[in-house]
C-alpha cells in the first residue's frame, strides 16, 4: 500500500501535466507544425534521382506583371 | 498576356525541359478594376502553363482564397514563410514548397515573403502572419537535402539587401528569382553562388535562366537571356480574344461607374463645372506659362504616343475631369480638358473664390490617386512638387 502522504502530491501533479500537455495540443499555434504537417501531408519524394549526362534545365520567369493589360506609361 | 503566351509557346518549341515560374506582385490595385483584372491575371498564368508562382504583398492584401478559391485552374501558389490563422489554428495558406522533376532532375522551389511587408499585409488581412525568412529557409533547405532535390529555386519576395543576405547565408540555393517591387534595380553580387534572376518590372519582360545539371546535382554554364514582351511579337489569338474579352467587361464596369458618378455630380452641383486651363491663364498668365513648360501639360500626348488615348483607365489620369461632368470626354467633346491642367490639382474653375485669400495648399493627397504604385512607383511628393513648382 503506497503511502498517501506521497500518492497526493503524485496524483496532483499528473493532473497539472495532463492539463498542461491537453491546453498545448488545442491551441497548436506553432508556425514549425503548420509547415510540418504540409509537407509530411505531401508525402515528397525521397529517392535520389540518376543520371548519366548533364541535363539542361531553362527556367522562364516573370515578375510584378501588373499593368499588363493596361499600361499607361 | 497574349504576346507573353506567344513568348513561351516560342521557347518551349526550342528548349526541352522548361520551368515557368513568376515571382509575384502581378495584382492591380487601382480602383474597382483591380480585382477582377488581377484574378484574370491568375487565371492566365495557368493557362498559359506556368508551374509556380509566388505571392507578393499585393496578392496577400485581396485576402484568403481570393485568387484560388475562384479559379481552380490557375497555377500552384507557394507561400513559404506565411500562414493564416483561423479558429486559433495558424495553417500555411497554399503549399510551402514545391518539388517538380524536369528530365531527371528534382528542383525544389519555395517562395519568402520580407518581414517589412508584415504591417501592410496584416493591416488588411489581420489572419496572415509571416515567419521569419532565415529560419523558414533553413528548415526548407534542411527538407530539400532530405529529398535529394538537385536544385533549389528561391522566388524571394525580400528586400534586395536581405535576398542578398540570405543568398549569403545559405549557398545551398542556386537560383533566386526575384520579385519585389522594392527590389527591382540590378545589382551585381558575386559573394554568393546563386544566379540571380531579375525579370524586371511590369512584366515586360520574360527572362530565361538556362544551366546544366551535372550527374552529381551541381549547376554549370548558368545563362540569363532578357526577352523583352515586345509589341513586335505576335499575339497569341486565343488569349488576346480572351484579354479583349475582359477588357470589354472592365470597360463596361468602368462606364457603369462614371454614370453613377456624373448623376451623383449633377444632383450635387448643378452648376459646377470645369473651364480648363485657357480660363484660369487669364488671371493667373505666370503660373500658366510654367505649366505649359512641365510634365504635366504632355500628359496626354504621352498617351496618344502609347496608342492609349482611348483608354478610360489611363484618361481619368490624362485629363480633366474624365468621367464627371462637364469633364473630358473624346478628343472631340471637351477636346481642351486634355492633359493633366490646373482644374486636376486645384478642383473645378467655378468653385474659384475670388474674393478668398486663405486658400489651402494642394497636399499630397491631390496627387497619389493618380501617383499610385502601379503607375508612379518612384513617386516622392517633394521631389515631384520640385518639377512642377509654378508659385
Amino acid at each position: 500500500m503506497p503511502d498517501r502522504r506521497i500518492l497526493g502530491p503524485v496524483l496532483v501533479l499528473v493532473a497539472v501535466l495532463a492539463l498542461v500537455s491537453c491546453h498545448r495540443g488545442t491551441t497548436a499555434d506553432e508556425p514549425t507544425i503548420a509547415l510540418d504537417r504540409a509537407v509530411a501531408a505531401k508525402a515528397w519524394p525521397t529517392d535520389k534521382l540518376t543520371r548519366a549526362e548533364n541535363v539542361a534545365i531553362h527556367i522562364l520567369a516573370s515578375a510584378q506583371t501588373t499593368g499588363e493589360l493596361e499600361p499607361c506609361g | 498576356m497574349a504576346r507573353r503566351a506567344t513568348l513561351i509557346d516560342s521557347l518551349r518549341a526550342q528548349n526541352e525541359n522548361c520551368l515557368i515560374v513568376d515571382a509575384g506582385d502581378f495584382s492591380s490595385i487601382t480602383g474597382t478594376v483591380g480585382p477582377p483584372k488581377s484574378a484574370f491575371l491568375y487565371k492566365m498564368m495557368g493557362r498559359l502553363g506556368y508551374d509556380a508562382i509566388a505571392f507578393g504583398e499585393r496578392e496577400l492584401k485581396f485576402g484568403h482564397g481570393h485568387f484560388t478559391d475562384a479559379n481552380t485552374d490557375g497555377p500552384p501558389v507557394i507561400m513559404t514563410n506565411v500562414t493564416h490563422k483561423q479558429d486559433g489554428i495558424r495553417m500555411p495558406p497554399e503549399e510551402t514548397i514545391m518539388i517538380k522533376e524536369i528530365g531527371n532532375v528534382r528542383i525544389g522551389l519555395f517562395s519568402l515573403l520580407d518581414l517589412a511587408m508584415m504591417k501592410t499585409v496584416s493591416d488588411v488581412v489581420p489572419e496572415y502572419d509571416l515567419d521569419d525568412p532565415f529560419e523558414k529557409a533553413e528548415e526548407v533547405l534542411a527538407r530539400f537535402n532530405e529529398m535529394n532535390v538537385d536544385v533549389t529555386v528561391l522566388l524571394s519576395q525580400l528586400e534586395r539587401a536581405n535576398t542578398d543576405s540570405l543568398l549569403k547565408a545559405f549557398p545551398q540555393i542556386d537560383v533566386a528569382v526575384i520579385g519585389n517591387r522594392k527590389a527591382y534595380k540590378r545589382v551585381k553580387d558575386d559573394d554568393h553562388p546563386a544566379v540571380v534572376v531579375h525579370p524586371g518590372r511590369r512584366g515586360q519582360m520574360l527572362t530565361q535562366c538556362k544551366f546544366l545539371v551535372d550527374p552529381a546535382g551541381n549547376i554549370i554554364e548558368p545563362e540569363t537571356t532578357d526577352h523583352v514582351v515586345a509589341d513586335e511579337i505576335v499575339p497569341d489569338p486565343a488569349i488576346l480574344s480572351l484579354v479583349n474579352e475582359v477588357k470589354s467587361e472592365i470597360d463596361k464596369a468602368q462606364r457603369e461607374e462614371r454614370l453613377a458618378r456624373q448623376l451623383e455630380h449633377q444632383r450635387r452641383q448643378q452648376t459646377d463645372r470645369f473651364l480648363g486651363s485657357e480660363v484660369c491663364a487669364r488671371c493667373h498668365e505666370p503660373e500658366h506659362e510654367t505649366w505649359t513648360d512641365g510634365p504635366h501639360a504632355g500628359a496626354f500626348e504621352s498617351l496618344v504616343a502609347l496608342g492609349m488615348d482611348a483608354s478610360p483607365e489611363c484618361l481619368e489620369c490624362h485629363t480633366v475631369g474624365f468621367g464627371e461632368n462637364t469633364g473630358y470626354e473624346n478628343p472631340k467633346v471637351k477636346p481642351d480638358l486634355s492633359g493633366v491642367q490646373c482644374e486636376s490639382c486645384h478642383s473645378m474653375g467655378s468653385q474659384h473664390n475670388m474674393a478668398r485669400d486663405d486658400r489651402e495648399k494642394v497636399g499630397v493627397e491631390a496627387c497619389v490617386g493618380c501617383h499610385d504604385e502601379d503607375n508612379s512607383p518612384d513617386f516622392e511628393f517633394a521631389s515631384y512638387m520640385a518639377k512642377i513648382k509654378h508659385w
